[in-house]
């Protein structure tokens, strides 16, 4: 098997001393236990492909594969190595060498046919009844907020209510999921370029985001695809913040899921806690694992649709953590569709609840 | 290859889903934290004792190694299946049985991690000292059978002092009991003392009573710069002595140092040698205890003491120790720490002298060689600095690491302080204890007729330690690296 993608990642490799600590953080392994389970594991067979020691059968395709990316390992790891990308790495080579799993498969022909993972074949802008027009203000709406939850909705809702002049525009999915579960980088820049596009044809300078994989997709991985954007990827929470917003008081337990890519992966915490702090008889209290030491819904990296059943027990081990509280909130809709699986499966009686939606009801 | 008939009875004694023998399974239970690898014919997560004892009567009856297994962060390759065989992971054995604090002791299963047995005993101002550096990961068990310890055992000693009881499942398959759960036991053989750094040699420890103690109230910490490493260990000496007893004394040579500024903004003053030193107990005493340590350090040659019980800041004092092992496994691109020569210990007075040796021995190989550790109790690590992948780094590193130890031995110290032997130690460990390593094998014969338990391990270990690498570098009479089992032929003998 040829290791195009592992080969930068040796050095890093070699420089793991397996010390096991991502064992403490990794959420797969709280639940399968068995150490190729954990990023060391997914580490050595990255390591045992690229030096041909062992061959890529189906164990270790499930077990590269069985990764939310959520970057715990990282965030923990004392060498400070870049688990992620050795996995994102592997799972190319993988997929290269015709190793990938079927639903991903589907899943990354789905965006280049239908510009979703879904398959859905409707247009998102006329299923949403939206138009473009030139406007310095872009909203970026995500496959899961234009086809399964109704968060760009509230986007809109709440843009009106500030009076700003934005627009939607005519984009396809942004390759996150693509390029997590092994989207070569011909794959990838077949939707990037189409999004870029349309972008610099309306003239935008900042472009918005409720999905934290979008979000961290245009923020980091697109630079790395092809430099310099040329205008601004912001989260909605990190634009809402720095706003006068008033609010209609909300007497409730409120606690924040913090989502990975939105957090760990791009930095961005103070933004949400900002704004809920302004809510008036908002009850907030953290989870204890918050900001950087938040645990994963399990919805990301290609785990919820390949492997959902340990992705929704990872969501049901999150969702106990909240449970002193009513309202769990968190802005990004894959997160809040994970955690609503997660709900269902340990029978809990906390509200998830999508943080645009909440601003939304809650803005005057 | 395992023979059917075996693999078969052995998916009956713990079942199906506790039994793999795939690739990933098999590879990623070939590596342990050190520079070693093979791997197991099977891995398996066994839930109960009585599956243990099971499962080593039958690899006894078909002559398969069985390599005991925490959570694989031993530094020797103590649980890198050498001979094959199959490795027995007891992470799944991890209930906290009993804590009775009122009688000092708590029963564990093998798979309790450190961290997590401590924050079930904070809760009642309780807890279990050692502190290894691995403390998030490892097990109680692993500890055990390493007699693992860390940072406070100049105040605290190690896993030893600890362990009033274990229930062992021996290499025949019986299950012993032994020691008690009292604080005083005189009653025959100390067999649970001398099963203590048996590394899985001489049974499976399947229960651990331990000994706690109630939680110290207050701690405080000060740092100290000195331009000469001398001065640094004659501070250690004059504080241990003066009487102050800390609860930790860490050093870092310039090499840690300079590692730390090149990695973090922390700015530490770049002198020869710094310490980090940590006081504990009654609010009263640590005061007065970490303003004696200041002085005796500034009347030993420190250029600067600071000390604080802040607790953010003593956060950030304890920041570069924190980051030195990460900015020493970046300190040159092409370079990386290796475990070769990592743990020794040495009477506290000589360790300037020790160190300063080991920087030459460094520097005639081509290699670096940086030093820190637990200056308190004479403990010392040391990274090997070098590129893995060049076969002729191994050569120097091996030559390096016999000079390390030849010079260790002649101070009066010991091969390993709290890591243990395994594969990485073993020849340096034989040249210790020659008298001692005949005895040793008998004791092993003994107990395991068929040598089936952790084989080919301390005493049993007669090859260098440049071979079976989990690096991929060919070296001249060492491993294929296209040979992922890399095992040493036969199991039993």
């Amino acid at each position: 098997m040829e290791t195009k993608a592992l080969d930068k990642y040796k050095k890093e490799m070699v420089t793991c001393t397996l010390c096991g600590f991502c064992k403490s953080v990794c959420p797969v392994f709280e639940h399968k236990g068995w150490d190729s389970s954990v990023a060391r594991g997914r580490i050595l067979l990255a390591y045992g492909l690229l030096t041909g020691e062992i061959e890529a059968d189906d164990s270790v395709v499930d077990r590269i594969f069985h990764c939310p990316t959520c970057n715990d390992c990282y965030r923990r790891c004392p060498s400070k190595i870049k688990t992620v990308e050795i996995v994102e790495a592997a799972r190319k080579d993988l997929r290269a060498a015709g190793l990938s799993l079927p639903k991903h498969e589907t899943m990354i022909k789905n965006i280049l046919e239908y510009g979703n993972p879904y398959g859905e074949t409707e247009n998102r802008l006329e299923k949403l009844d939206l138009k473009p027009h030139p406007a310095k203000l872009g909203y970026f709406i995500g496959c899961t907020s234009a086809y399964r939850v109704e968060t760009n909705k509230a986007v809109i809702s709440i843009l009106e209510k500030l009076g700003e002049d934005f627009t939607i525009l005519d984009e396809v999915c942004c390759g996150s999921p693509m390029k997590r579960v092994g989207g070569s980088d011909d794959e990838q820049l077949q939707v990037v370029n189409h999004n870029l596009d349309e972008i610099k044809k309306l003239g935008i300078e900042n472009l918005i985001f409720t999905c934290a994989g979008c979000f961290k997709m245009f923020k980091l991985d697109y630079p790395e695809l092809i430099g310099e954007l040329g205008f601004k990827p912001m989260h909605f929470l990190e634009y809402l913040a720095e706003k006068d917003l008033k609010f209609k008081p909300y007497p409730h337990k409120v606690t924040y899921h913090d989502p990975c890519h939105l957090g760990r992966h791009a930095g961005v915490y103070d933004a949400p806690r900002k704004i809920l702090e302004k809510i008036p008889e908002i009850e907030f209290q953290e989870m204890e694992k918050n900001r950087e030491f938040a645990t994963c819904c399990g919805g990301g990296g290609g785990l919820r649709i390949a492997f959902p059943e340990t992705s929704g027990e990872i969501a049901g081990e999150r969702i106990k953590n909240a449970e002193f509280a009513e309202v769990i909130t968190t802005p990004c809709p894959f997160c809040v569709v994970n955690l609503n699986t997660g709900k269902e499966l340990v029978g809990s009686k906390i509200e998830v609840k999508d943080m645009i939606e909440l601003i939304d009801e809650l803005l005057e | 290859m395992l023979d059917k008939g075996f693999l078969d009875k052995l998916k009956g004694i713990v079942g199906d889903e506790n039994c793999r023998t795939d690739t990933a399974e098999r590879y990623c239970y070939a590596f342990d934290g050190g520079i070693h690898r093979a791997m197991p014919d099977a891995v398996v997560r066994p839930q109960t004792t009585q599956q243990i004892s099971d499962m080593v009567k039958l690899a006894n009856e078909y002559k398969v190694p069985i390599i005991p297994r925490g959570a694989g962060t031993a530094l020797c390759g103590h649980s890198v299946a050498i001979s094959g065989g199959v490795s027995v992971d007891l992470q799944g054995m991890n209930k906290i049985k009993e804590i009775h604090v009122e009688d000092l002791y708590v029963v564990v299963e093998p798979g309790v991690i450190y961290d997590q047995l401590n924050a079930a005993l904070a809760e009642k101002k309780f807890f279990f000292p050692p502190d290894p550096g691995s403390a998030e990961a490892c097990t109680i068990g692993g500890m055990a059978a390493c007699n693992a310890s860390g940072m406070r055992a100049i105040k605290y000693g190690a896993t030893r002092e600890y362990v009033l009881g274990l229930e062992v499942v021996m290499p025949t398959g019986e299950i012993v009991e032994m020691g008690s759960r009292t604080i005083k036991d005189s009653s025959g053989y100390q067999f649970a003392k001398f099963m203590l750094g048996s590394e899985g040699t001489l049974g499976i420890i399947t229960e651990i009573t331990l000994r706690v103690i109630p939680k110290p109230k207050k701690n405080a910490v000060a740092v100290a710069a000195f331009n000469k490493l001398e001065e640094a260990g004659q501070g250690v000496s004059n504080i241990i002595g003066y009487p102050v007893l800390p609860s930790g004394i860490e050093l870092m040579d310039d090499v840690c140092i300079k590692a730390v500024n090149q990695a973090t903004n922390l700015g530490l003053p770049e002198v020869e040698a710094l310490l980090l030193i940590e006081v504990d107990g009654h609010p009263e005493a640590v005061k007065e205890d970490i303003e004696k340590v200041a002085e005796i350090c500034k009347s030993s040659g420190a250029t600067s003491v600071e000390y604080t019980d802040d607790e953010k800041r003593k956060v950030e004092l304890r920041k570069g120790r924190k980051s030195m092992i990460p900015a020493l496994s970046r300190y040159k691109p092409e370079w990386a720490a290796v475990i070769l020569a990592d743990d020794m210990a040495v009477p506290i007075s000589k360790i300037p002298q020790t160190v300063k040796a080991f920087h030459e021995i460094a520097d005639k190989h081509g290699i670096i060689v940086a030093t820190y550790g637990h200056a308190a109790d004479g403990n010392l690590h040391t990274k090997v600095l070098m590129d893995p992948l060049d076969p002729e780094h191994w050569k120097h590193g091996e030559q390096a690491t016999a000079e390390i130890f030849e010079a260790v031995h002649n101070v009066g110290g010991t091969t390993t302080g709290e890591h243990g032997t395994g594969i990485t130690k073993a020849p340096y460990m034989r040249a210790e204890r020659k008298s001692l390593i005949e005895f040793m094998k008998k004791i092993k014969r003994t107990l395991d007729p068929n040598n089936i338990m952790n084989p080919n391990k301390m005493m049993d270990w007669e090859e260098g330690i440049i071979t079976h690498l989990r690096y991929p570098v060919n070296i001249g009479g060492g491993t294929d690296p296209k040979n992922p089992e890399g095992k040493k032929s036969g199991g039993s003998d």
